[in-house]
């Protein structure tokens, strides 16, 4: 079985300013060796350059592009397409927009009181 | 005329403005510290998940017998910062600074120290190309930031993440804070400084090829520039040969150029030959890293290249088991084929097997923003550190030495910032200026239909590659700067498609633009001014190092609007170069002197 050249990716899009997050999808064509980050920034160059992600040295030493992929955590850069996607923000931490998070603000566990007013 | 709390968001007074977080900046920030200073930090990404620094591949450099006494490695004690000293003369092609390099060949044993005393931890010592002695301490780049961010956060100071200052502000001659956005909200605020540090590193993103992280898009160098700072050494971006070109995930990757430092391994051309005999048939791929990236270069232009442009870097005479075993020996780089947190069988092809096509990448800026031995430039209240700056190296850095730079730079910087900032009062910032830069900051969110930022961004670094990159000549500069004078003028047509204003990265990516142009303008026009090849400068129309015409730095200066290129001695203090005309690879060894 040949490798599919189209996958669809579901990314789950928020902004402060239009209510809850929601996933959106997109149809990227992939070649051989991409990581996911690879796929984010095809989306961002030529389907919609309004996704926002963080990304800084792109070769897993930074470990700034830390996201929800299939459901577990892992880096962007590090990680291989190996099929459909679904790319989520890291869930521990506020979101700012879209996979963009805001690390000095964890969400507290539900039910609990912030220790710190 | 309006107010300034009119035209900012948010507003902040400060001693010392530090524009960047990672090696220099926060280096830098520990000495304002010390000295009771109020320092704020900003950069344009989250600290110790950013920059240069992090991705260092492990070595940071003091002399041997310094690494030995002082930490206890395993190095030479028949080492000396006077050896070290001529080894970096030698290696810059004898055009550094030698009262720069005197300072950092001295202050580094104490810096790196440092470093290990704050909790950094170090893996034994390496010898790498251009050292006469072991000095790389093996401290990878998340060690470094570890323990100086740690460092930091023990003493008051503000950090502010996300922030890309768009441009200086200037009280007539002398800089007294910056104007910027606050990418993850899109707010415009000011800050005012009695000092102002630039620890941007260098701008490595313009060319298509880079080990460097996203964000090294030469800001500080162009802001640096415009606020009219002399630019010395511009024309000597370093390349690293043997990065891989293929695939996609892995673009910049360094490690096939690792391979060559720890196998037999064999650079091929497209008809199969082992070109490095024809450049250096005693060292073969184990020769310098410039003349490995000409030698790339060369093989492209001249049509014996791979399909992506590189040469092809081959195991396969070597035994299956071999190849395989590589990642036991050298657990610091490739630990279970890992390579920082990649997994490279998760990309690679069966490398017993097939060869990997690489190339050269933009690896590091030697020139930058000139500076005395106190950080001080030409500007008043500006002072730099580190990648950013320049004739430290010369016309090619030795390997290691980039993140000795950073903690005998930045510490520097620190400390003579805050001396000048303990001196001035605040001052109120000129509100037409802090106008114009907001004005200018938010045309391509207002501009209806401009030109995209991300196409001409991949325009700009295809010229870069192509005219500007590791080898020159005088029409195809000229051609490039014709192109980036017309792009210089498209800055003001550019417009995002999308027009939010949290972290949209188009946005970003059009403040950038101006930066990434005149960042190579300045490359373009010093390469073409220098008539001779010298280190990370080959022309391909004059191939010799001319030691009677160019043993001089070139200067950029901003001059009633225009780029201005004039040319200073070469500062001697210990070491006298040969005169003379050499070829490419081959200037004899200068004298001491003193």
């Amino acid at each position: 079985m040949s490798a599919p050249t189209v996958i669809n990716v579901k990314v789950q899009r928020y902004s402060p300013d239009a209510g809850a997050p929601a996933f959106q999808e997109y149809e990227v064509p992939i070649e051989p060796g991409m990581s996911v980050m690879n796929i984010l920034t095809y989306i961002y160059e030529n389907l919609d350059s309004s996704l926002s992600h963080y990304t800084s040295c792109r070769i897993g030493k930074c470990l700034g592009c830390d996201v929800g992929i299939n459901g577990e955590t892992d880096y962007a850069c590090t990680t291989p397409v190996r099929g459909d996607l679904t790319i989520t923000p890291l869930p521990e931490f506020v979101p700012v927009k879209d996979l963009l998070i805001d690390r000095d603000r964890p969400k507290r566990p539900a039910g609990k009181k912030p220790v710190i007013a | 005329m309006s107010d300034l709390n009119k035209l900012a968001d948010r507003e902040i007074n400060t001693d010392v403005l530090i524009i960047g977080s990672e090696g220099t900046g926060a280096r830098a920030a520990i000495e304002v510290q010390k000295l009771g200073l109020d320092v704020t930090v900003v950069t344009k990404g989250v600290m110790a998940k950013s920059g240069a620094t992090l991705t260092a591949d492990g070595d940071i450099d003091m002399d041997s017998a310094s690494a030995t006494r002082l930490l206890g490695l395993k190095g030479d004690l028949r080492d000396s910062p006077k050896i070290f000293f001529e080894d970096m003369i030698r290696e810059s092609k004898y055009i550094s600074n030698q009262e720069l390099v005197d300072v950092h060949v001295h202050e580094a044993p104490e810096r790196v120290a440092e470093l290990v005393e704050w909790g950094a931890e170090i893996d034994g010592i390496v010898h790498a190309q251009g050292h006469s002695y072991p000095r790389g301490v093996w401290m990878p780049g998340a060690e470094v930031m570890k323990a100086l961010e740690g460092r930091m956060k023990q003493a008051p100071h503000t950090l502010i993440e996300h922030f890309m200052v768009v441009e200086l502000i200037m009280d007539g001659k002398r800089a007294v804070g910056a104007a910027g956005v606050k990418l993850d909200t899109g707010e415009f605020w000011v800050i005012a400084a009695k000092a102002v540090i630039m620890a941007t590193g260098g701008g490595l993103r313009p060319y298509p090829h880079t080990t460097a992280p996203d964000e090294l898009t030469g800001d500080g160098q162009a802001m640096a520039y415009r606020a009219g700072a002399e630019m010395i050494d511009m024309e000597f971006p370093l390349f690293l040969p043997y990065c891989l070109l293929s695939p996609v995930a892995l673009d910049g990757v360094d490690w096939p150029f690792m391979m060559t430092c720890f196998l037999d391994a064999h650079a091929l051309n497209r008809e199969g030959q082992r070109y490095m005999s024809r450049w250096d048939p005693e060292r073969m791929e184990k020769s310098t890293r410039d003349i490995n990236s000409i030698a790339q270069a060369i093989e492209a232009l001249e049509g014996r290249g791979g399909p992506k442009g590189g040469t092809y870097m081959s195991l396969s005479h070597l035994p299956a088991n071999l190849v395989e075993d590589t990642g036991r020996w050298f657990p610091s780089t490739t630990d279970n084929w890992h390579y920082g947190e990649i997994n490279l069988k998760d990309f690679l092809p069966d490398i017993s097997q097939e060869a990997m096509e690489c190339g050269p990448a933009s690896h590091y800026q030697n020139g930058g923003i000139r500076i005395n031995t106190h950080c001080e430039t030409n500007v008043p209240g500006l002072f730099a550190g580190g990648e950013g700056t320049g004739s430290l190296m010369g016309a090619n850095r030795i390997s290691g030495n980039a993140v000795t730079s950073t903690q005998v730079w930045g510490y520097r910087a620190g400390i003579r910032a805050a001396e000048f900032a303990k001196d001035q009062s605040p001052t109120d910032l000129d509100v037409d200026q802090v106008q114009a830069i907001r004005d200018r900051t938010f045309a391509p969110l207002q501009r209806e239909k401009g030109l995209s930022p991300i196409k001409v961004r991949k325009e700009l670094q295809q010229l870069a590659g192509e005219k500007i990159g590791v080898v020159r000549d005088q029409s195809g500069l000229e051609e490039a700067l014709k192109t980036l004078g017309g792009m210089t003028d498209g800055v003001s047509e550019l417009g995002t498609e999308h027009k939010g204003k949290i972290y949209n990265r188009e946005w970003m990516e059009a403040l950038q633009l101006p930066n990434l142009i005149v960042y190579l303008q300045m490359v373009a026009n010093a390469a073409l001014t220098r008539t001779e090849s010298r280190g990370a400068q080959y022309r391909l129309d004059h191939t010799k190092s001319d030691n009677e015409k160019w043993l001089k730095n070139i200067v950029v200066t901003r001059k009633n609007g225009k780029m201005d290129i004039s040319t200073v001695p070469v500062v001697i203090k210990h070491i006298e170069p040969v005169e003379g005309v050499f070829d490419y690879g081959h200037i004899p060894e200068g004298r001491w002197i003193t």
